[in-house]
């Protein structure tokens, strides 16, 4: 360790195992397992573009057909197939879950270790950026953005990594606060251990399974933002997401009739985010204790 | 208790404690004193179990009383103090108030007349009346302490057990509250248990004294001759490692090595890893408590050896047997 | 009654100084005050001065190279404010800390660092003075790896011998554990052992061995004994225990509120002390021996709030032998004997 490679990989490891030793950990990792493997091998589950259109034996589009051989979760209004779709929009779910929520840790814990570290002047600027960013409303600011730039899945991403990671900083920094103070800190000081030092060696392995809690929990408020986005139809039309797909269906008036459109992307945006909160509740549970050990 | 191993914290433990004593319970962390007290008033955390023996309070039996039969005896027959008065203390509720609500949960008397007790409570420990409407954070620590010296004494039980009052003092206040404890041991006479890991504060207010190691009681006896006299190596290496503040100032000893984990205690005599005296038969065999002088019980096969090792003791070169170091 | 543990140069009457060229460490008129921040309102409605509270306020001493001095005092006095000032770990609000003729005082940024070489501190909480993340060895490796100290073999040489010195012994025992895993003992030795590894010349220790058990607390004492005595180290043992002073102290400073108030050899403050607050707190001691009766010297109140300190001498609310003058000015120290001062009017 020490004088050369910082142990992050060894702490991120320990803390994999901690969550699976947990029942709901397993769960839900398994779960999460499932669908980033479902986004990484859609092409081959669901050979076919989920734009594609279908007809039926007849020659007629097939639209609205409720589940069957040919199709399994049945067609959208546009004679689209329901089951390519699901599959594919796992990508779009992942991408942003994954995504937004490394961004948003990543600037979140950075500007909690300065600004608790440092404190003073620093810590001003920016806890009231932070306030600026819990002030700014996050509907509107999506809305503004999609009016300007083009509704796109990297629009959507900006959005959530502009303002998301408020919490984050907030939480990292007051618990940089609070082991700052602690007598192992000062000795590295006296010994003539720089700031840099001091953060990245000391401080920040310590804060990092709290960042790693922050992290598990920023994907599931990624994936749930964008299906979100896109059910109001600030999503991408291009891509397939399942809050897209519920947009769609809400745009038909298909809601009560075309159960098997509107079921599959639910009960997937429910799962996705179910697991990512087992995640992180199993995890919660071994944090706080453990945040003083190795 | 973890999981399925179960430590045990205090083993075979007797003493018995007059109705006007004061007894010292002595020893280091770890040691079980304080287990002992909570045992008392069995306010043991819920991993801990009394698994056998008898605490006889005024000749009834503690350990089969029920939850409801103790809340009657804690407080009004038994009470405590303990280390650190914040943690007895409510720090949102004025100090008055709390010591009004520890009698009235305990008698059937009024709040008035319950806060008039408390203002002579307040007198005789030597706090302005007026402070009872503080909050806590308001004290001092000296005053903190005798906050709850008061509400130990206000339904005038007739043992107190005091854990490590003094130990977050300093010096002078120490020296206070202790003149403090000892001034109204004897003009309310009730009994007391000290505990403590300072031998001086019991060699200065207690009559009796319990010197505890790993759990076990190791020497037991009246305050005057045990110190002056011990006749366990334990002892005898806890002297050497007090400094005296006057007279002559000879280097000092340390005992090496650490007390044993109470997990798997060692076989034998618990000391016998880090004592200068050991045997073969230390190793293998408990010694029991005897009696070595008239009220006067030492845990150690050999008592017939005490004056050679009484000299031996006051060598460094003695304590050096054993590689561990503490 | 001379006390053998006395270094022989040291020998109270037979001074003898082993560095002719001045003390290691001079501190002259050293102050550190915190400011106490009010709300605004606060601020608005009081006086217009801020509540300043003056933990260390004027404290002039020396040390000579392999002195062990003694800072006792209760409380709120400032004994700890001055061991974390010494080292930089605070700022000084003003005064100055000569080491070797620098002042470290000035000292910032790239400058300090080759300074920490020459100054450690061992902390008083074992358990939380070292990084629970690190093994012993990478701990002991991070001040060597800091200050660029030899090739990465050499390192591994000096940590093992500087654990060895430590009483740390067999060194395999110990290099590749957690701090967890070790007793509050060992864990305060390697404590001294990471302050050790860079051969410093003064070391603060701060209550080194009051969180310890008590049979453990002389071991640590002897070992800094010993370094002081084989290494010439100069250290500074900040404690509220005076009668372990007795023992490793080269001379004893007494501070109250802020203020050095006495300050000399063991067997003058602990034997005879002179101010009236030094003999407050010796006879507050409990001896361990239950034949022997102490006369108390019992002292009235208590400590008063550091931020609303007494006008003239700040003993003097407290101090059974007031006199008019106490109340104009606050003494100076002055030597009442050899290295041995007081700071109070009735030697002035």
């Amino acid at each position: 360790m020490v004088s050369g490679y910082l142990p992050y990989l060894q702490i991120i490891k320990n803390q994999v195992q901690i969550v699976l030793q947990d029942f709901s950990g397993k769960l839900g990792a398994c779960i999460l397992l499932f669908f980033v493997l479902l986004a990484l091998f859609a092409p081959v589950i669901a050979p076919n573009d989920p734009f594609k259109v279908y007809s039926r034996e007849d020659g007629s589009l097939a639209k609205m057909d409720p589940p069957s051989s040919k199709h399994w979760f049945g067609t959208t209004h546009y004679a689209r197939d329901v089951f390519n779709q699901t599959i594919w929009g796992s990508r779009v779910a992942i991408l942003i879950g994954f995504l937004s929520a490394f961004s948003v840790t990543l600037i979140g814990t950075v500007i909690g270790l300065i600004s608790g570290y440092y404190g003073g002047k620093i810590d001003d600027l920016l806890m009231r950026l932070t306030d600026i960013a819990y002030g700014i409303p996050f509907l509107p600011l999506c809305i503004l953005l999609v009016a300007i730039l083009k509704p796109s899945i990297w629009n959507i991403l900006l959005a959530i990594i502009l303002l998301f990671w408020r919490t984050t900083a907030r939480v990292i920094r007051s618990q940089v606060l609070s082991l700052k103070e602690r007598p192992f800190i000062w000795s590295a000081k006296a010994t003539g251990a720089g700031d840099l030092r001091i953060l990245f060696v000391h401080i920040a392995p310590n804060v990092l399974p709290l960042s790693l809690l922050y992290l598990a929990l920023g994907v599931g408020w990624g994936v749930m933002t964008e299906a979100s986005l896109s059910f109001l139809g600030l999503g991408d039309p291009m891509k397939i997401s399942w809050g897209g797909m519920l947009y769609d269906a809400f745009q038909m008036a298909a809601m009560r009739t075309a159960w098997w459109w509107i079921l599959p992307p639910g009960i997937s945006i429910a799962l996705f985010v179910v697991s990512v909160f087992l995640l992180g509740r199993s995890y919660e549970e071994i944090v706080n204790p453990r945040l003083r050990e190795p | 208790m973890r999981g399925n191993k179960s430590v045990k914290v205090v083993d075979d433990v007797s003493f018995t404690v007059g109705e006007n004593d004061c007894l010292g319970i002595v020893g280091e962390s770890g040691c079980g004193k304080t287990t002992i007290a909570k045992a008392i008033l069995k306010i043991l955390p819920p991993n801990g179990e009394i698994t056998g023996g008898r605490i006889l309070f005024k000749g009834v039996d503690l350990i089969p009383q029920t939850y409801d039969q103790m809340r009657k005896i804690r407080w009004k027959e038994i009470s405590m103090i303990t280390q650190d008065a914040l943690n007895s203390l409510n720090p949102v509720h004025r100090v008055g108030q709390q010591i009004v609500e520890a009698i009235t949960a305990h008698e059937q008397i009024g709040s008035r007349e319950a806060y008039a007790r408390a203002e002579e409570l307040f007198e005789l420990v030597g706090i302005e009346r007026r402070r009872l409407e503080d909050f806590p954070h308001q004290f001092s620590g000296g005053m903190r302490q005798r906050a709850i010296i008061a509400m130990a004494l206000a339904l005038t039980p007739s043992l107190i057990i005091a854990d490590e009052p003094t130990t977050a003092l300093d010096v002078i206040v120490q020296d206070t509250i202790l003149q403090k404890i000892n001034h109204l041991r004897k003009q309310l006479n009730h009994a007391m248990i000290f505990i403590t890991h300072d031998v001086s504060v019991v060699a200065e207010n207690c009559d009796w004294v319990v010197v505890m190691y790993a759990g076990k009681i190791v020497e037991y006896g009246r305050t005057e001759t045990l110190l002056i006299q011990p006749y366990h190596p334990y002892m005898l290496g806890l002297q050497n490692a007090f400094p005296t503040i006057v007279g002559e100032r000879k280097g000092l000893i340390s005992i090496p090595g650490s007390p044993p984990s109470l997990v798997s205690p060692p076989r034998g005599c618990r000391f016998h890893e880090r004592c200068p005296f050991s045997r073969d038969r230390c190793i293998n065999e408990e010694p029991a408590l005897l009696k070595v002088e008239k009220d006067h019980l030492s845990a150690c096969h050999y008592p017939d050896r005490i004056d050679d090792f009484r000299k031996l003791a006051k060598l460094a070169e003695v304590w050096q047997c054993t590689e561990k170091m503490g | 009654m001379i006390s053998e543990s006395w270094p022989n140069w040291r020998k109270f009457g037979n001074v003898q100084r082993r560095w002719d060229n001045g003390m290691l460490i001079e501190v002259k008129n050293l102050k550190k005050w915190f400011p106490l921040h009010e709300g605004w309102i606060a601020a608005l409605l009081s006086k217009g001065e801020q509540g300043v509270l003056k933990a260390v306020d004027g404290v002039s001493f020396e040390m000579d190279q392999g002195e062990v001095l003694g800072l006792a005092g209760e409380s709120g006095c400032g004994k700890t404010t001055i061991g974390m000032t010494l080292m930089k770990l605070y700022e000084p609000t003003s005064g100055e800390i000569l080491f070797d003729g620098q002042n470290v005082v000035t000292l910032l940024g790239k400058n300090l660092k080759p300074w920490r070489r020459k100054a450690q501190i061992v902390f008083q909480n074992p358990y939380e003075s070292l990084n629970p993340r690190f093994t012993i060895i990478d701990t002991l490796m991070e001040p060597l790896h800091i200050h660029q100290i030899g090739t990465k073999d050499e390192r591994t040489d000096i940590i093992r011998r500087t654990l060895e010195d430590c009483g740390l012994k067999p060194v395999e025992d110990y290099i590749h554990k957690f701090p967890h895993e070790l007793s509050g003992g060992q864990r305060q030795r390697v404590s001294i052992a990471k302050a050790m590894v860079l051969k410093p010349r003064f070391i603060v220790a701060d209550e080194p061995v009051s969180m310890l058990d008590v049979s453990i607390r002389a071991g640590i004492l002897k070992l800094l004994k010993s370094l002081s005595q084989n290494r010439g180290l100069t250290i500074l043992y900040i404690s509220h225990d005076l009668s372990s002073m007795g023992y490793i102290c080269d001379r004893i400073a007494i501070m109250y509120l802020g203020k050095i108030v006495e300050v000399g050899p063991p067997q003058a403050i602990l034997d005879r002390p002179s101010h009236p607050y030094t003999q407050a707190l010796i006879s507050a001691v409990p001896f361990s021996n239950p034949s022997i009766k102490r006369k108390r010297v019992n002292l009235p109140g208590e400590i008063p709030n550091p931020i609303d300190l007494p006008q003239g001498c700040r003993f003097r609310p407290r101090c059974k032998k007031m006199m008019d003058c106490c109340l104009e000015s606050e003494p100076g120290l002055t030597e009442i004997g050899e290295f041995h001062s007081v700071s109070c009017h009735l030697y002035l």
